[in-house]
């Protein structure tokens, strides 16, 4: 599988080369250098789904860059995939590769904040710069690194506690049971949802934590019950989340308890996982971005390239949609950066990036996108709940 | 030592007792050995099957507890929470071992992708294993792994899971363990000394000698049955191969038990040396007691001995054997004091016997004497009976002539009566028929009496000349039909019968006998005659009876005349004895004694039965099988003459006179 996907994204790198090469027309005898940007993320494994999302987002952005030219008077951009299937060490040992590139200019993250934070040292110190399009952990960012070499577009956990308690306690579920993956991200949601529940004098019912790997959860969910919890909130990736919902739609009906869910589901292939459960629970899940509902040309012309290049047809087919729309966003406000710095050198690139005025993207108008003491790209307010319809597609709920 | 009976008793035990104890060790020994041998190879069998499958078990249950281990979600997620897997991770992995022996001592290490430990069960030091051979095995085959190596001369053994995560093996459990921390305890063994090698025969717990090994391995190649035995240089080899953990080859090792053969025959060999010592004890004491004993048994058999010997020289019987026992031996003194004591009183009963002897020998001496003159007497006495007996025999000449001449005489004297007799009758004849008229009354009856005397002495005469001839011949025995017979008698007394209307019947049948016709004919003439003669009554009646006795035919001769008194029931048979006077009667009073003569003649009996005016009946019997009438005849010879000399002596005494006989029965000389 691994093997299968690198020689697919090598072929889709060489024909975008081959577009770049054919755009720029070098100068005869000099091929100008291409501007490397690495992905280090699940491709393979649990969330393979969203790391495919993010490449595709990062390949069609790439693909519009080059397409105009490139960067830096015709340097096309050029993808580096790392495969780290969650693990925070992999990453390391990606990281550690992708430091060697000697074009490589910024890393694109995955889904997973643990494969982050374990790294944010040797970040730092090889002056990474990395771009996270959906790992939501807290402290990704606020990772206490000055020059803070990591941006993100993407969620943040600290509100997205506070956005799924605020649509919890809006459905009128007042009593919410914690369900939360042993991790880095598990953690950082128990706070950031701790904390929000704070904010209304209320404490989670019960917090449950899980194991990677675990795939019987009755127990978490029994106890959750018996706390008197009546809605969930469930931080987990797609496997551990469909076993959750695997055992939860074995509950009697009147305790089978709703589902407010981190995203993380979304980045693997949750469906297939889940099968018939998932339409036995009430299940919703925070999103940022949906090609659904989105009417403006340029989502349109993204959803265009997207069908041509990854051969969809429609754009319920854009799958984990979110990973898409972070990466491309991140591409565009990197391109702005580099463009903006004169360089690849990853330090002025950083700085650039906490420069930029302002980016019209697929998500959101970003004004700025970050600044020096904001690398967050979105806000709560890009923060909307979706379900998945009978074809297990993302839709998003009216607000 | 050996040669009396106590000694022969007591080397004849020794050998025995000897013979038998070496036979008991010889085949003991063997035997004990051999099953010893076959006992231990059994249980050597049992132990190292034992041994190896605990070694199994051990190797088992730690691979099963690692499997286990490292399927748990909680390790899985311990490689992947990077960051917070510190504060439950390292208590966990603090208290962390492995179950069943050893299980304490191995080092459990999580490892990462690139084999960089996470977490261990021990503080320090901390094992590397990214440069192992196994570690890109396991990760990259996703496979268990098992592998052996050596540090510090110790055999130590690795087991490697990988922890997955769905399709990736993201990190890897190890536990590293002595090879002796589990194993040893189990071959540490008082009797046998385990050495444990692998597929190569390379020690992994202890070593083999490579002969041996050799051998061994060779021996499994060819048998197929383990575990072989090898006995080599005194010891005893058992090999069992087994697989430790089941599917890898590393773990193909062989289990070898070593034991003394020594060790193992001591039992028996200390067994022999038992039972040669006990029963070289027990034959000594036994010895002992046998010699003990024995004195007690031939004490008396030498007590007997002396008494004999005692006997034989001073011949005193009156010795006797102490009987000291109720044993054989008792019983054999007590037999020999009886035959003693039998023997004395022999002895004595003949002394006593003797002096009967003696006493006897005199007496007889005197007897012998008394006997000579004795028959000196007899031969005297015997020469005066030869000279008796020939004066009797002299006399006896005499008596038969006298006798001849007296049969001569009364012959003559008939016949010579009888011509002056003829005479008289004849010329009284004449006078009556040529005087009859000129003789008067008296005169008449005068001569009417001479003429009858004169034919009464005829008759007289005819019957004596009869009863002569009785005795002086013999007629030859016939058989004769009695019926015939009197038939002939009636004819013969026709007219006297019919003269006095006399009724004569025959009842029943008359056999056919043996005898002399004549005689008898002359018997039932006699006898129906006399019963006609003397019969007085108006209507006389005679029967002739007859029945056959067991040895004689009985005849009877019935009238009804005037009977006969009983006390002339014997008389009647004697010469000229009559009941009636003889002048009323006529006869000659011979008839019946010529009746008997002849009965006797022919060995029978006659008799007489009556009573007066009742008539008589004569009995007569002749035997069915007469002996040789010739003797009889010559035994009643002498009687007959003697009796006819005595009749007529008789007769001359009585004076002669006699009427004469009745002439109607025709008897004649």
């Amino acid at each position: 599988m691994n093997r299968v996907v690198s020689v697919w994204l090598w072929s889709v790198l060489f024909m975008g080369c081959a577009s770049i090469a054919m755009a720029q027309e070098p100068a005869p005898g000099q091929q100008p250098e291409p501007i490397v940007i690495g992905l280090d993320a699940d491709m393979s494994s649990g969330s393979a789904v969203a790391g495919e999302a993010i490449r595709r987002g990062a390949l069609m952005a790439m693909a519009e860059i080059n397409e105009q030219g490139g960067l830096l008077g015709g340097r096309a951009l050029q993808l580096v995939v790392k495969d780290h299937h969650g693990i925070p060490v992999r990453s390391t040992e990606n990281l550690l590769e992708l430091a060697k590139e000697k074009n490589l200019v910024a890393v694109l993250g995955g889904l997973h904040s643990p494969a982050i934070m374990q790294n944010l040292p040797l970040i730092h110190e090889q002056q990474l710069l990395l771009l996270d399009p959906w790992a939501a952990a807290t402290p990704v960012i606020d990772n206490g690194y000055k020059p803070n070499y990591v941006f993100r577009i993407s969620l943040r956990d600290e509100y997205v506690g506070g956005f799924l308690v605020e649509q919890a306690l809006r459905q009128g579920d007042t009593k919410l049971g914690l369900l939360l993956e042993r991790t880095g991200w598990g953690r950082s949601n128990e706070k950031g949802m701790s904390e929000a529940l704070a904010k209304h004098q209320k404490k989670p019912a019960g917090i449950q934590w899980f194991n990677w790997g675990d795939t019987d959860m009755t127990a978490q969910l029994i106890a959750l019950e018996e706390a008197g919890a009546d809605a969930i909130m469930m931080v987990a990736n797609a496997p551990e989340g469909a076993a959750i919902v695997q055992n939860l739609a074995k509950r009697p009906q009147e305790r089978r308890l709703p589902v407010f869910a981190h995203w993380g589901i979304t980045g693997g292939d949750f469906i297939a996982l889940t099968g018939e459960a998932l339409k036995q629970v009430r299940l919703q899940v925070v999103q940022t971005y949906s090609f659904l509902d989105a009417n403006d040309a340029k989502a349109k012309a993204v959803i265009t390239r997207y069908q041509a290049m990854f051969g969809t047809k429609d754009a319920r087919d854009i799958v984990a949609p979110v990973g898409t729309a972070h990466a491309y966003d991140l591409v565009h406000v990197l391109a702005l950066a580099i463009e903006k710095a004169g360089t690849i050198e990853r330090a002025k690139v950083r700085d650039a990036l906490e420069s930029i005025e302002s980016y019209d993207g697929l998500v959101r108008r970003y004004q700025p996108p970050f600044t020096p003491e904001w690398h967050e790209g979105l806000d709560p307010s890009d923060y909307r709940l979706a379900m998945f319809d009978h074809d297990g597609v993302i839709v998003p709920v009216p607000r | 030592m050996f040669t009396g009976l106590k000694g022969k008793f007591l080397a004849f035990f020794l050998v025995l007792d000897l013979s038998t104890l070496g036979v008991i060790v010889l085949t003991v020994s063997r035997d004990a050995q051999r099953s010893l041998r076959d006992e231990v190879k059994q249980r050597v069998a049992l132990r190292i099957t034992e041994m190896s499958k605990a070694i199994q078990d051990e190797l088992q249950v730690k691979w099963m507890s690692m499997r286990d281990l490292a399927a748990n979600s909680f390790l899985r997620n311990s490689v992947i929470d990077t960051l917070g897997r510190n504060e439950y991770l390292v208590p966990f992995m603090q208290k962390l071992t492995l179950p069943g022996a050893g299980g304490d001592t191995a080092i459990v290490s999580l490892l990462d992708f690139k084999g960089r430990v996470i977490a261990q069960n021990v503080a320090l030091p901390k094992v590397a294993f990214h440069d192992t051979r196994w570690l890109p095995l396991v990760l990259n085959t996703g496979q268990p792994h098992a592998e052996l190596f050596a540090r510090d001369d110790t055999t130590k053994i690795v087991l490697a899971f990988p922890i997955y995560y769905l399709k990736y093996a993201e990190g890897v459990l190890v536990a590293e363990f002595d090879l002796s921390s589990f194993a040893q305890g189990y071959l540490r063994d008082k009797e046998f000394q385990a050495a444990l090698v692998d597929r190569s025969w390379r020690p992994l717990l202890s070593g083999v000698p490579e002969a041996v090994a050799t051998k061994l391995q060779r021996d499994l190649e060819v048998q197929g049955q383990p575990p072989v035995f090898l006995e080599e240089a005194g010891i005893l080899y058992a090999a069992l191969p087994f697989h430790a953990l089941a599917g890898t080859e590393e773990f193909a090792w062989t289990l070898v038990l070593a034991t003394r053969l020594q060790n193992i025959l001591a039992p028996a060999h200390e067994l022999s040396r038992r039972t040669v010592q006990i029963g070289i004890i027990t034959a000594f004491v036994l010895a002992c007691i046998v010699l003990w004993r024995m004195t007690a048994f031939v004490r008396p058999i030498q007590r007997l001995e002396e008494t004999m010997r005692t006997i034989m020289e001073h011949k005193d019987l009156s010795k006797r054997v102490p009987v000291s026992s109720h044993d054989e031996l008792g019983a054999l003194a007590g037999t020999f004091n009886q035959m003693l004591a039998d023997l004395q009183k022999i002895q004595q009963e003949l002394q006593g016997r003797e002096q009967t002897l003696q006493q006897s020998n005199e007496e007889l001496v005197r007897q012998q004497r008394a006997l000579q003159s004795l028959l000196e007497d007899l031969q005297r006495s015997k020469d005066q009976l030869q000279q008796q007996q020939q004066v009797l025999q002299e006399a006896n000449v005499k008596l038969q002539q006298s006798n001849k001449e007296l049969d001569d005489f009364t012959y003559t004297v008939s016949h010579d009566l009888k011509e002056p007799l003829r005479s008289i009758e004849a010329f009284s004849k004449f006078l009556v028929q040529d005087y009859q008229e000129q003789l008067q009354g008296e005169g008449k009856g005068f001569l009417e009496r001479i003429r009858a005397n004169a034919k009464r002495m005829g008759d007289l005469i005819e019957d004596l000349l009869e009863l002569s001839r009785l005795s002086r011949r013999a007629n030859q025995l016939t058989e004769v039909n009695v019926a015939d017979m009197i038939e002939e008698v009636k004819q013969r007394l026709a007219y006297a019968i019919m003269e006095k209307r006399v009724e004569l019947v025959v009842q029943g049948s008359l056999p056919t006998i043996s005898c002399d016709r004549v005689r008898l004919t002359e018997v039932f003439a006699n006898l129906v005659s006399n019963a006609v003669k003397y019969n007085d009554k108006p209507a006389p009646r005679i029967e002739i009876g007859y029945h056959a006795t067991e040895q004689a035919h009985e005849f009877t001769v019935k009238d009804n005349g005037p009977g006969i008194p009983a006390e002339y029931f014997e008389k009647v048979f004697e010469m000229f004895q009559r009941l009636t006077k003889r002048e009323d009667q006529e006869g000659t009073g011979i008839g019946l004694t010529i009746v008997k003569k002849i009965v006797e003649l022919h060995g029978g009996r006659v008799w007489v039965e009556s009573a007066v005016g009742q008539g008589a009946i004569f009995h007569f019997t002749i035997p069915k099988e007469i002996k040789r009438l010739g003797e009889i005849l010559v035994a009643k010879q002498l009687i007959s003459e003697r009796d006819l000399t005595e009749a007529l002596k008789e007769q001359q005494r009585r004076g002669g006179g006699a009427k004469g006989d009745d002439p109607a029965t025709g008897r004649g000389a």
